[in-house]
């Protein structure tokens, strides 16, 4: 080999190894500006699960860190109600070009609570009433719902009116995960006993139990099939005319159908809350139809008009609405002291009008009254509402 | 009023201002490249040193208007990007100018690109034969940090309404309340007021809007 030629197989050779070379520094710096997602973890979760954040963002490991991907993800996780903020970042991973994504949330209180106290001057005597809710929004981290009920009320004068509730409810928003089904799944217990001024009473210990699937049609139409059982019912009822009306099905099958465009449960300021029921005693073929309407409208920046309807489909429910007339017109007002603070209070007052028995000449007895009260928003006791209810006139009315 | 007073009177104020009652200050300065601005004593987010480490690239959009006798003349954005290398542990802070990068440098502590940030100089803005002829002209400067795009904001409400359930239907009559005084599912008030905030700034006008903004203007000259 000529001497000639040896120099240029050097030339070559350098040119390969500088080549190679500069391959290598390529793939690092490429290495170094592509960074790969290797894990995603969780930061102050208590509550809620990592699976359900990790679902929310829509990221895997293995993807390449797309800052823009990361953004929308985290504006979505703090756009969710499970969430008060979210920050992420990026953590170094096992070796250089990997990343673990590292989301730090903080969660807002699951725990609610709700209690009411109440007084009810009616038929000529007092009854006291307390009611309250505990119910953890957030079960196990799992988004799932759990609240109990306990409603007590005891006569201080007067004629009876004793009752004692206890509901345990379950309520899964997201069934198999999907975000149009829901179940819900109760028991509920009560023991009432009133007596009337006309000489009606009732006496009533029963427990139920209710399944029920619901679908979300658009953001506020829901139908539910419902399927409730009475295990146990004991049941007496007295009325002026002798004729006890009222059957109570064992168990049934229901159809409801709700509209919800209310925008908030306990301090509306517009909006509606309706439900309908159609129902059959799968055992005894009776049909029964009952429905609950409430609307509210704003009257000013601090007032608030609400109308509701209701009729009680099942007896189990009869005893159980706070002394809630079926007809009622309620005017509530901000309270002007919590204007400036985050929590919310209102007054409330208005007139109301309920059916409560038969005369012995087989026409309908009705009740009117007067329901006011005051609700707060508290941070440690939850919604807290105080009332009273004075009942006015009592007429009756021919069907 | 005694001097006691005066001071516990100055006292109150310091103590009780808002955080953004110090605005941004902004020098104006004039050099062959044109007009440019210091903008100095900028609030800066209080979240901004857990950012800037992030890993993520760090936005920040100033928008910085001539002002001849209070009318808006000239208009100039700048940007501002800062991301940490995880690896190399350095911030590499760029800025921008209408898309054109004027500075870019890197830092090894966080302090360095705070102490930068609270004291930008921005050269060239405005080009000497393009300010008007007055003898009363002015700079003001909105500085957003994090801006987030409306589109994008509205984008993911919108993928939010539809991938969660609004509120629990009953299956049974009643069985999600007890009344009007105990009810459960009581929304939280607070809940999304980082996003209202900025939905808020789109509403009232804003071109680009984000977490955390501070503003300020120039003397006249």
């Amino acid at each position: 080999m000529s001497s000639r030629v040896r120099v240029r197989a050097v030339c070559l050779l350098l040119h390969v190894c500088l080549l190679a070379l500069g391959l290598v520094k390529l793939a690092g710096a490429q290495e170094a500006a592509t960074l790969v997602i290797q894990d995603i973890s969780c930061e102050g979760n208590f509550a809620t699960s990592c699976d359900f954040i990790r679902h929310q963002v829509d990221i895997r490991p293995g993807m390449v860190v797309d800052e823009s991907r990361i953004q929308d993800a985290r504006l979505r996780l703090g756009l969710l109600p499970n969430f008060t903020s979210v920050d992420v970042r990026l953590e170094k991973g096992s070796r250089r070009g990997l990343a673990i994504l590292v989301i730090h949330v903080t969660e807002p209180a699951f725990l609610d609570k709700g209690f009411a106290l109440g007084s009810a001057w009616r038929f000529g005597g007092l009854t006291e009433t307390l009611a309250a809710r505990v119910a953890d929004r957030n079960l196990f981290g799992t988004g799932k719902w759990l609240s109990l009920d306990v409603i007590g009320s005891m006569p201080v004068s007067g004629p009876t009116a004793r009752e004692s509730l206890v509901r345990l409810q379950y309520f899964d928003p997201h069934l198999f995960g999907s975000t149009r089904y829901v179940l819900s799944a109760g028991a509920t217990y009560v023991d009432a006993d009133y007596s009337y001024g006309n000489g009606d009473r009732y006496d009533i210990r029963l427990s139920a139990l209710n399944i029920g699937i619901g679908r979300w049609f658009g953001d506020s139409s829901f139908v539910t099939l419902a399927y409730s059982s009475l295990p146990s019912i004991s049941k007496f009822d007295l009325y002026q005319n002798g004729s006890a009306t009222t059957r109570t099905p064992r168990n049934t099958l229901q159809v409801v159908y709700g509209m919800r465009t209310e925008d908030d449960v306990n301090f509306p300021t517009h909006g509606w809350a309706t439900q309908f029921f159609f129902g059959r005693d799968v055992t005894g073929g009776l049909l029964f139809a009952a429905g609950d309407v409430r609307g509210t409208w704003t009257l000013s920046t601090d007032s608030f008009l609400t109308m509701q309807l209701r009729k009680e489909p099942l007896t189990e429910l009869r005893a159980s609405y706070l002394d809630e007339p079926n007809v009622s017109l309620t005017y509530s007002h901000s309270l002007s002291f919590m204007r400036d603070s985050s929590l919310r209070a209102r007054w409330f007052i208005g007139p109301g009008l309920a059916w409560y028995g038969f005369t012995a000449s087989g026409s309908r007895l009705y009740e009117g009254g007067v329901r006011g009260g005051v609700r707060f928003e508290t941070k440690s006791f939850g919604i807290v509402s105080f009332y009273a209810v004075v009942d006015a006139p009592h007429f009756a009315r021919r069907d | 009023m005694d001097r006691y007073a005066k001071k516990m009177a100055v006292m109150l104020l310091l103590v009780l201002r808002p955080p953004h009652a110090v605005a941004a200050r902004l020098t104006p300065w004039i050099a062959s490249t044109g007009l440019g601005v210091a903008i100095t004593q900028t609030t800066l987010p209080r979240t901004l040193r857990s950012d800037l480490s992030s890993g993520l690239t760090n936005r920040i959009v100033l928008e910085i208007v001539l002002l001849k006798d209070t009318a808006r003349v000239r208009q100039r954005a700048a940007e501002i990007t800062v991301k940490y290398d995880l690896w190399d542990e350095i911030y590499r802070m760029t800025v921008t100018l209408e898309g054109t990068i004027i500075t870019s440098q890197t830092y090894t502590r966080v302090e360095e690109v705070m102490g930068a940030l609270s004291s930008l100089r921005l050269p060239g803005l405005f080009a000497a034969g393009d300010l008007p002829d007055s003898a009363r002209l002015q700079l003001a400067v909105k500085i957003v940090f994090d801006p987030i795009e409306k589109a994008r904001l509205e984008e993911q409400r919108q993928w939010v309404q539809e991938n969660t359930s609004p509120a629990p239907p009953p299956a049974t009559p009643n069985v999600s309340e007890i009344g009007p005084g105990a009810q459960a599912a009581a929304p939280i008030p607070q809940q999304h007021s980082l996003f209202d905030r900025i939905f808020e700034q789109y509403a009232a006008g804003a071109t680009v809007a984000g977490t955390w903004q501070d503003s300020g203007s120039s003397f006249e000259f």
